[in-house]
């Protein structure tokens, strides 16, 4: 059996392994329930919005629900509700995107951190340490001012901030894996790194980086719509919750959906991801906050 | 041994910092002068920000300059920026000092309450209210407090009006507001980490032999829970104070407070690249600051780590 | 006639425990009776899942969160237990109980110090510190803890395993408990210390005259402390009786396969296990074909050498032949997984040559030896938990070996047959087996790759004893039907009797005695052997010859120069401290290595000599 065959092994038991777990715990039903929700929504937009988002009206400005707009409209007339199921689709892709590659690199590291120990070990974390320091949105202010916004330069500043945090989590784990007599019967039988790594210590620390993800996600999501919310993400006219948020919460008191709306649906996505986190840990049985200290 | 290291990150942070501002592409002189850039303007804007030197060199000044508190000059006001952080450090400084002595305080004592009563009622209450504050973005508590307790029960400014350099007394009313929103977010993540940790305690095999030992609750509580359950608790809160200097720049800017983080995006926004390395300069040192004292905390509590093992 | 004078002091009427899984009520006891006089020691043996550890919490009225009592009571000293309300109860606890824990170092709060930890239970002394500070000091000498006076300022991570159980003691006797009880107490401690700790506790309950309820699974210890003796298996009391009486002639079937499958010392042979009623003699092999040779090994573990120690291992010479079973016998300390370690390539050597079937060099670590080599020598672990991946199938781990070394003809479903295991176990995750089929597992593992050498890491140590033999009789076929030379490391005596054809003991790092068991079990032993033996707690002997026990504090450290063993050694002489003691040749396969004459290392072997109930 080749390493690849090994991973496609585990991958293909970890699965119903969990989906039992998600279905074990209400908390995860409810977490993964509100997720799928948003994604469907998010994917369905076109086909359920009753309105193009981005189009003006200048006759029907900031308007009450009505039953042509059931959420009204903003201050240049546009569907509140239309650009509520639109506004998620560019947090959802880059977040998801991010947080995917993130945890992907972080964990890659992390093995090979706390695998070979010593002196590689060291400087690794030392390094990251020094990204960790600097508050994520500094520091993705920082690469925005450098490189500009778009979407791919975000999601790379989003990589290269949260990798570090990534790696400490699952370096932690993968430092409780590696003592055990499995590994060292491993070792003893000659295997390399890369084949204890993904053979022995991946499929046992496969459920913290679920949990991982599902916490990192909601991370991500949270600064991605700061960052629109300070003007610095998603550009006008693009349907974004954040941006939704900083351009009508001066008109709270006239037309408070235009501000509501989006926070709801930010509100629940992120309750979402943070539930299904919390649920997945404790079926799975991780204890994350242990691991948050190294 | 963990200072010479901590000192050596906080340098490290400033290479990475300063090499990222430096791989600017294009011409930052003309960049900055945008309209006005004549190739005098521009020559002479190169001169004055040292970009024809090679970047070590400019990093050595740098760092030169900054041990003599020289910062260099803002590219926007033309003043010290030693002195304009400074400034809107102390304002920030305030905000921080009344959101950490309250929200730590408050979130400590929430998080033990919700551990030593697990699951039952005020578990799932202030469980469920940390759930919920740390899922919600700061701009938007600052939003939702804002219509609460501006807009429909007029109590504090939803807006500063002082500027840079108002004085304590003056920002005294308008720091609420801002405080609460960022204590929202702050206690959540330590109430849940208190908690998780009185479990973990409360669990133990030393917690059951005391109450075997039949101790009062109170003694129990205060002598063997939390001396063990403090020092995880203390790493998180150091994150946390960290993440404050960041979170801060959202929520200042809702209220327009003048402190660091709306400099921060003024800087950002005019690309004034002397300020905004300072200001990343500084926050990774205070990081690498609170982790520290943290570690000392923890240093203090534990006795395994005060008396090494030592034969009898 | 006074009905309060025949009032037992514990009464445990018709106790069932349950807890709720799934909506099943499962039970962990079921209808327990137990009466047990003032001044009594009831001894409580049960093997794990037996519920033991679950009565000796009744008797504080401590149950798991989960657990809770579906029929009948427990009484102590007068109070129904569970009826107490919260306040009475803690009030019954400072009064009238206390608990001595399995493992006293967890149970000690890490942040305060050892006087406060005896002093907060001083309730009749409240508010005087005077007091309580005299009464803690008596206490710690009572329980002959060293330095006394400075412990009490001390943490308990700052003493040793046994030192930390003796103030376990302490704070159990200091509240003046009339029941005490004790669960496990001696586990996971030295024999020399559990020997020590043992007489401890003996001595209390004669002057103090407290009545103990010892929980344990060593039916050594509770022959050796205990006036009664409960049975528990699987929840339910199977046989009560005085304890004499019940280990002579024990009348449920349980009970009698209990005893049968305890390995003797003065018995060669693998004791009767589940499925076999019969002792297994164990042969060595006809010839003399070595498989590891090891000489002069040194290994250092120290950064820096430090003055007044020398390296953790040092000048270790041992062979192994095919066939044989070696059994490398050494307490926690002793270097034995050290060594162990450095043959399999997993730890670097200083000095010395470690060869492989005489001409193979196994000196380098795993990363430079070639296939064959890794091949050849494959490692067994002690505990079961964490010797198997748990993500992975019983079959995916079996086949593992095979397929990385390309062993011809071999499957995981034959190397289970092998260990007895259906094939359907192929499947399975090791979270799915018991202690002793993981066990299996683990010794199929290292089968199938086909090797010359074994190297067996405390196999049996963790396993109950009715488990123990099968897996004795897996290593004795396996080494017999393959060839396979095993070094079989262990701390226990009685399972060098049952399986060792040779005996390698090791003391700090040091070699102390070689030789058959016949010959190492004989009059003349290295000091150190002798001490073993002496401590050794053996079914029905005679428990007034063990040894006091002061000298039972293993230095951290071997010494830079002279015999490791000199700190402790009661026919110590100056040259023991500085000449490194030379080989005694007794026969042509015993040496010893010591100062002494021949003839001072003889002497009444009280193993051997004593008369014993014959079972």
């Amino acid at each position: 059996m080749t390493v690849a065959e090994a991973s496609v092994q585990t991958r293909s038991r970890a699965f119903p392994r969990l989906v039992r777990s998600i279905a074990r715990s209400p908390t995860a039903c409810v977490g993964f329930g509100l997720i799928f929700l948003h994604v469907l929504l998010a994917l369905a937009a076109p086909l359920l919005s009753p309105y193009d988002p981005i189009a003006n009206d200048a006759m029907a400005t900031l308007s009450n629900p009505t039953g042509a707009h059931p959420l009204g409209t903003d201050a240049l007339g546009r569907d509140i509700l239309s650009r509520t199921l639109y506004g998620g689709q560019y947090a959802l892709v880059v977040s998801l995107v991010a947080t995917t590659l993130a945890v992907l690199l972080g964990s890659i590291i992390a093995g090979i951190a706390a695998f070979k120990g010593g002196i590689v070990d060291d400087v690794i974390t030392r390094v990251l340490d020094s990204v960790l320091a600097v508050p994520a949105i500094l520091a993705l202010l920082v690469v925005i001012t450098i490189f500009g916004s778009g979407p791919q330069i975000i999601i790379l500043a989003v990589v290269i901030v949260f990798t570090g945090g990534v790696t400490r989590i699952v370096r932690a784990a993968v430092m409780d894996v590696l003592p055990n007599d499995y590994i060292t019967a491993a070792r003893a039988r000659g295997e390399g790194m890369f084949s204890i790594l993904v053979r022995e210590v991946f499929p046992n620390v496969l459920d913290i980086i679920l949990v991982e993800f599902a916490m990192r996600a909601s991370w991500v999501m949270l600064l991605i719509s700061s960052l629109s919310f300070l003007g610095f993400g998603a550009n006008p006219p693009t349907p974004d919750w954040g941006l939704m948020v900083a351009e009508n919460r001066n008109l709270l008191s006239i037309a408070p959906w235009a501000t509501l709306a989006p926070i709801v649906a930010l509100a629940t996505l992120i309750v979402g991801l943070n539930l299904a986190a919390d649920g997945l840990s404790k079926s799975l049985g991780v204890d994350r906050m242990k691991d948050v200290l190294g | 041994m963990r200072a010479a290291w901590s000192i050596f990150t906080v340098l490290l942070s400033t290479v990475l910092v300063f090499t990222a501002i430096q791989s600017l592409p294009g011409d930052t002189a003309s960049r900055i002068l945008g309209q006005n850039a004549t190739p005098e303007a521009v020559a002479t804007v190169r001169l004055q920000l040292g970009l024809d030197e090679p970047a070590l060199s400019r990093f050595l000044s740098w760092l030169g300059g900054a041990a003599h508190g020289d910062f260099g000059t803002s590219l926007v006001s033309g003043r010290s920026v030693g002195e304009e952080v400074g400034g809107a450090l102390v304002n920030t400084l305030l905000l921080a000092s009344i959101t950490i002595a309250i929200g730590v305080t408050i979130a400590l004592v929430l998080g033990m309450v919700s551990g030593l009563m697990r699951d039952k009622k005020p578990d799932v209450i202030i469980s469920t209210l940390a759930l919920i504050g740390m899922s919600i973005p700061e701009f938007v508590v600052a939003t939702l407090l804002v219509l609460v307790f501006s807009i429909y029960i007029p109590l504090f400014p939803a807006v500063v009006l002082a500027g840079q350099e108002a004085t304590i007394a003056e920002l005294l009313p308008s720091v609420w507001l801002p405080a609460a929103a960022l204590i929202c977010v702050l206690s959540a993540y330590v109430i849940r980490m208190m908690r998780t940790s009185v479990i973990d305690v409360a669990e133990s095999e030393y917690v059951r032999t005391a109450v075997l030992k039949g101790n009062s609750t109170a003694r129990i509580v205060f002598k063997h829970v939390l001396p063990s359950a403090m020092p995880p608790t203390l790493n998180v809160i150091a994150m946390n104070i960290a993440w404050l200097i960041g979170g801060v720049v959202v929520v200042e800017s809702i209220f327009n407070y003048p402190g660091i983080g709306t400099l921060m995006i003024r800087s950002v926004q005019t690309q004034d690249l002397p300020t905004i390395l300072l200001i990343t300069v500084l926050s990774a040192f205070t990081f690498v600051i609170c982790n520290l004292l943290a570690d000392l905390g923890a240093f203090m509590l534990n006795p395994r780590l005060r008396y090494p093992r030592s034969a009898v | 006639m006074n009905n309060a004078e025949t009032a037992p002091v514990v009464h445990i009427d018709d106790l069932s425990v349950s807890y709720l899984a799934g909506g099943r009520q499962v039970d962990v006891l079921k209808n327990v009776t137990l009466r047990v006089q003032s001044g009594h020691i009831l001894g409580v043996v049960g093997e794990s899942g037996s519920g033991k550890s679950t009565l000796a919490g009744t008797l504080l009225g401590s149950l798991r969160s989960t657990s809770f009592i579906s029929n009948g009571s427990v009484t102590v000293a007068g109070h129904d237990v569970f009826a107490l309300d919260p306040k009475a109860l803690r009030q019954f606890r400072i009064e009238h109980v206390a608990l001595v824990p399995q493992n006293a170092g967890n149970a000690l709060t890490p942040t305060m110090k050892i006087g406060e930890q005896i002093s907060e239970v001083l309730h009749s002394r409240k508010g005087d510190k005077k007091a309580q500070r005299a009464r803690a000091l008596e206490l710690l000498e009572l329980v002959r803890l060293p330095n006394p006076a400075a412990a009490l300022d001390r943490y308990p991570h700052q003493f040793s395993g046994g030192q930390q159980q003796r103030i376990g003691i302490a704070v159990a006797l200091a509240s003046d408990p009339t029941v005490l009880v004790l669960d496990e107490p001696t586990t996971g401690l030295d024999v020399v210390t559990q020997t020590a700790v043992l007489g401890l506790l003996g001595d209390l309950q004669q002057t103090l005259k407290v009545s103990m309820i010892m929980v344990s699974h060593d039916l050594g210890v509770i022959d050796r402390m205990c006036t009664h003796v409960a049975v528990l298996h699987d929840g339910e009391l199977v046989e009560f009786g005085p304890t004499r009486e019940v280990l002579a002639s024990p009348v449920h079937e349980y009970t009698r396969g209990l005893i049968s499958s305890v390995p003797r010392i003065d018995r060669p042979g693998i004791p009767p296990a589940a499925e076999h009623d019969t002792l297994v003699q164990r042969m060595p092999p006809a010839q003399s074909v070595p498989v590891l040779t090891v000489t002069d090994l040194t290994i250092d573990y120290r950064r820096k050498p430090t003055p007044g120690s020398g390296p953790t291992v040092q000048g270790v010479n041992l062979t192994v032949n095919a066939g044989e079973v070696v059994a490398l016998v050494g307490e926690s300390g002793s270097g034995k997984s050290t060594i162990a370690n450095a043959i399999a390539g997993l730890q670097k050597i200083e000095r010395g040559s470690i060869t492989l079937n005489g001409g193979d060099d196994l000196s380098s670590t795993v990363a430079k030896r070639s296939k064959p080599l890794r091949q050849a020598v494959q490692l067994i672990f002690q505990n079961a938990d964490t010797s198997l991946n748990p993500r992975k199938s019983v079959g995916a781990a079996i086949q593992r070996p095979i397929s990385l070394f390309g062993i011809e003809g071999a499957t995981a479903q034959r190397a289970l047959t092998e260990v007895h295991l259906p094939e359907s176990y192929s499947e399975r995750l090791p979270g799915q087996l018991s202690g002793g089929q993981r066990q299996r597992v683990g010794i199929a593992r290292a089968i199938a790759a086909a090797p010359s050498l074994v190297l067996a890491d405390e196999i049996v140590s963790a396993l109950d004893v009715s488990v123990q033999s099968s897996i004795l009789r897996l290593v004795d076929d396996m080494s017999r039907d393959k060839d396979i030379g095993f070094l079989f490391i262990t701390h226990d005596l009685a399972v060098v009797r049952a399986i060792a054809d040779r005996v390698v003991v090791l003391y700090l790092g040091r070699i102390v005695e070689e030789g058959s068991v016949a010959e190492v079990f004989s009059e003349h032993s290295h000091p150190y052997t002798r001490l073993l033996l002496e401590c050794v707690i053996e079914l029905g002997g005679d428990h007034s010859t063990a040894p006091d026990g002061a000298a039972d504090e293993i230095p951290s450290a071997p010494p830079e120069a002279g015999c490791a063993f000199a700190s402790r050694c009661p026919i110590v002489r100056d040259v023991c401290r500085t000449e490194t003691p030379p080989t005694i040749q007794v026969s042509p396969s015993h040496s010893i290595e010591c100062h002494a004459h021949p003839s001072e290392l003889g002497g009444a072997s009280a193993i051997l000599h004593d008369q014993r109930i014959q079972l």
